[in-house]
């Protein structure tokens, strides 16, 4: 007798449904990282299958074939549809079940939901929390007409942080100073705004009620020993944040000059599982050593302060009620608007949820 | 068993039989050659830490692995006079379960015992009866794998449950779509009522526990017509007889109504969606030996090749046996799940 043991190459490990998120837009995944072949996504604490229609738009559909369960992910682009491996049912972008080898009437109920998806900025977004899109994606100017205008790296920390703790850490003015080591001879402010005419230099206004923003200032900044020793002595420094329940815009001024921009979005992969990502921008001046020598000194300190915040993500507790004093007014305000979407995305989790079982009892044909 | 799966399943809470949806039926514990004769080996099974070790007749025991006096694992224990001892305090246990010493202790406490599994070792495996305390049907025949055939045995583990495994044997439109199988004709399948419809794959099993299908096709078309032209191995018409117990079938692949080799397919459930594909081959010889090799050689890549196939969809699909939007030529598969869960029903957890 001849034998062969083999081991799994996959982990079973079956994701938990997330429970706390936001109606939003998610970024799924980066452009390029989506060819022509289908890709295995985990968001939400769901198992996702992301591909590539004929006309080259992105998909976003449940990972597992309607009819006995087997992975998209492994299945073929097959004239612009995707084609399980396991029995060749093939889905259209819009998720209905276009074909069925030997079948001419295909049941009505094989077909995948879609989610509504957007591709810009390199990104692959995702709407999650209703069928359709509660709003538009947020525009970030930066990034399209103004692209010429700034030196621009992209972002991508994954961490154990819940995506609220990722965003409400803008509205948090205090961690500057006691974890970042921000000197200034007065104290930092954090104003709420509650005009989004206010925040028009972020980018074109985002759907008043998913709406939220604020200013960080800085009157009387200390600057660090580096940027002195380069002939820059900053006094005045202002932050614009403005953004929706799941993704933030930041302008940076310095003595009223933009300096930079930030688009920050979060692909929540499931419980505990969270990817911040997004693109710097900095602000060219047309002088060019200076400006190369300004980036660099940029993403240094953005690198840093990032693994500053890494760091406490990655031993905090989301659970933690909080004590919140005077100066979290900011975080406190964020999560109310928060949680207000969570709610709003309450139905159609139920609805997906319920699918799982309820939808999956088919009839034969 | 290595050491490494034990590693991973321990660090994770026993499974609920729930998440398991096993049939009472027959699984496999392990292949009897990874089990010595003198040296207790830890097995997940079940979604639980077992212990399986051999008595004095060499006759396997299996049994909760955690000693039920301070919880040691009897897996690093010693074999002594056909006993389990246990490293921790050296209670002793037999082959039924029983703690027959306990040092220094002169009457042994009657709850001092572990409830063991029917076992029943065949075919190269240790065959355990999971469900009930006492076995509903006997471990079926399977008379080609003591005939004196060539063999071989594969054991691949998977992320696909028991059910999934199985009902696979009765899914004919995935042989055309996964396997690429092109014949000159149409593939069909036939749900068998009868059990000596089976007869072929060996006497009849138990009523109850009994499923059965006939898949049927005409010669091979394509690049696989072309190579079994050429060993002469294809036929006017192909037979794939299944027949099985809930959790293991026994089918015979028949060229033109002769027997070209018999499987067997049976499982390891070892935790919710990691279960071991166990298939074991015979081919009968014929006597003429360079016909007999090239058919040994052919048979193994083809079923080598389809099993290759298989995995990744397991390794993948959707965790767990949820229901599937069916159509009709999934008749096979969905009478499968109607008669395994049939089983699912009959079986009432056994202490564990």
């Amino acid at each position: 007798m001849i034998e062969r043991w083999r081991r799994a190459q996959t982990s079973p490990a079956v994701p938990a449904e997330q429970r706390d998120l936001p109606a939003s837009w998610y970024i799924a995944l980066r452009s390029q990282e989506l060819a022509f072949r289908p890709r295995p996504l985990q968001l939400f604490g769901r198992l996702l299958v992301a591909w590539r229609d004929r006309g080259g738009q992105a998909v976003v559909m449940p990972r597992h074939c309607p009819h006995m369960g087997a992975s998209l992910a492994l299945g073929k682009i097959v004239d612009g549809c995707i084609r399980c491996p396991f029995h060749h049912w093939r889905f259209d972008a819009s998720g209905t079940c276009v074909e069925i080898p030997g079948i001419e009437r295909i049941p009505v109920i094989a077909r995948q939901s879609v989610y509504p998806v957007v591709e810009r900025y390199g990104f692959v977004w995702v709407w999650y929390g209703s069928a359709a899109p509660l709003f538009p994606l947020p525009a970030f100017p930066a990034l399209d007409v103004d692209r010429d205008r700034y030196m621009a790296y992209q972002f991508s920390d994954a961490t154990p942080a819940t995506v609220r703790q990722v965003l409400e850490n803008a509205y948090d003015h205090h961690h500057f100073v006691t974890l970042h080591g921000v000197r200034a001879a007065q104290p930092l402010t954090l104003t709420m705004l509650s005009d989004q005419d206010a925040a028009r230099d972020n980018g074109p206004p985002i759907a008043a009620d998913a709406w939220s923003g604020a200013v960080l200032e800085c009157p009387m900044l200390e600057p660090p020993a580096v940027l002195r020793a380069l002939g820059m002595t900053p006094r005045r420094f202002r932050v614009l944040i403005d953004g929706w329940p799941a993704g933030q815009r930041f302008t940076f001024f310095v003595d009223d000059r933009v300096i930079a921009r930030e688009l920050l979005g979060v692909t929540p992969i499931g419980p505990g599982q969270t990817v911040q990502r997004g693109w710097a921008m900095i602000e060219k001046t047309g002088a060019r050593w200076r400006d190369a020598l300004f980036y660099l000194v940029y993403h240094v300190q953005h690198r840093a302060g990032t693994r500053q915040d890494l760091a406490i993500y990655r031993s905090a507790s989301s659970e933690v009620p909080g004590v919140p004093v005077k100066y979290d007014r900011g975080v406190i305000k964020f999560r109310e608007h928060y949680r207000r979407w969570v709610a709003r995305a309450g139905a159609e989790r139920d609805h997906r949820s319920d699918r799982s079982g309820a939808d999956r009892k088919g009839a034969a044909e | 068993m290595t050491m490494k799966r034990e590693l991973d399943l321990a660090a994770r809470p026993r499974a609920t039989t729930d998440e398991l949806n096993l049939a009472a039926s027959w699984y496999i514990a392990c292949p009897s050659r990874d089990l010595p004769a003198r040296r207790p080996i830890a097995l997940a099974l079940f979604g639980r830490p077992l212990v399986a070790w051999r008595d004095e007749q060499r006759r396997p025991v299996l049994m909760p692995r955690h000693c039920p006096h301070m919880g040691a694992s009897l897996a690093d224990g010693a074999i002594v006079s056909g006993r389990l001892q246990c490293p921790f305090h050296h209670w002793r246990f037999a082959a039924s379960g029983q703690c027959t010493a306990i040092p220094g202790i002169d009457r042994v406490p009657a709850m001092a015992r572990q409830p063991v599994y029917p076992v029943v070792e065949r075919y190269g495996y240790v065959w355990a009866w999971y469900g009930t305390a006492e076995p509903l049907f006997p471990l079926p025949e399977i008379p080609a794998l003591e005939g004196d055939g060539r063999g071989f045995r594969f054991a691949d583990t998977t992320a696909a449950t028991v059910r999934r495994i199985l009902e696979n044997s009765y899914d004919p439109d995935h042989l055309a779509a996964l396997h690429g199988l092109r014949v000159a004709g149409s593939l069909e399948l036939t749900v068998l009522s009868d059990p000596r419809d089976a007869r072929r794959n060996g006497p009849p099993i138990h009523d109850d526990a009994w499923f059965g299908a006939v898949l049927e096709w005409p010669s091979y078309a394509g690049a696989l017509g072309a190579v079994t032209r050429w060993l002469r191995a294809n036929a006017r018409r192909f037979t794939l007889l299944v027949d099985g117990w809930p959790a293991g079938q026994r089918i015979t692949y028949l060229a033109d109504g002769r027997a070209q080799y018999t499987l067997l397919l049976a499982a390891s459930p070892l935790a919710p969606n990691r279960t071991v594909q166990h298939i074991c081959v015979a081919i009968p010889r014929s006597g003429a030996f360079w016909r007999d090799l090239a058919g040994y050689v052919f048979h193994r890549l083809q079923i080598q090749v389809a099993s290759d196939q298989d995995l990744p969809i397991f390794n993948t699909i959707e965790p767990g046996d949820g229901n599937g939007i069916y159509v009709k030529r999934d008749l096979g598969v969905v009478k499968f799940r109607e008669h395994y869960q049939a089983w699912v029903q009959k079986g009432t957890p056994v202490a564990g």
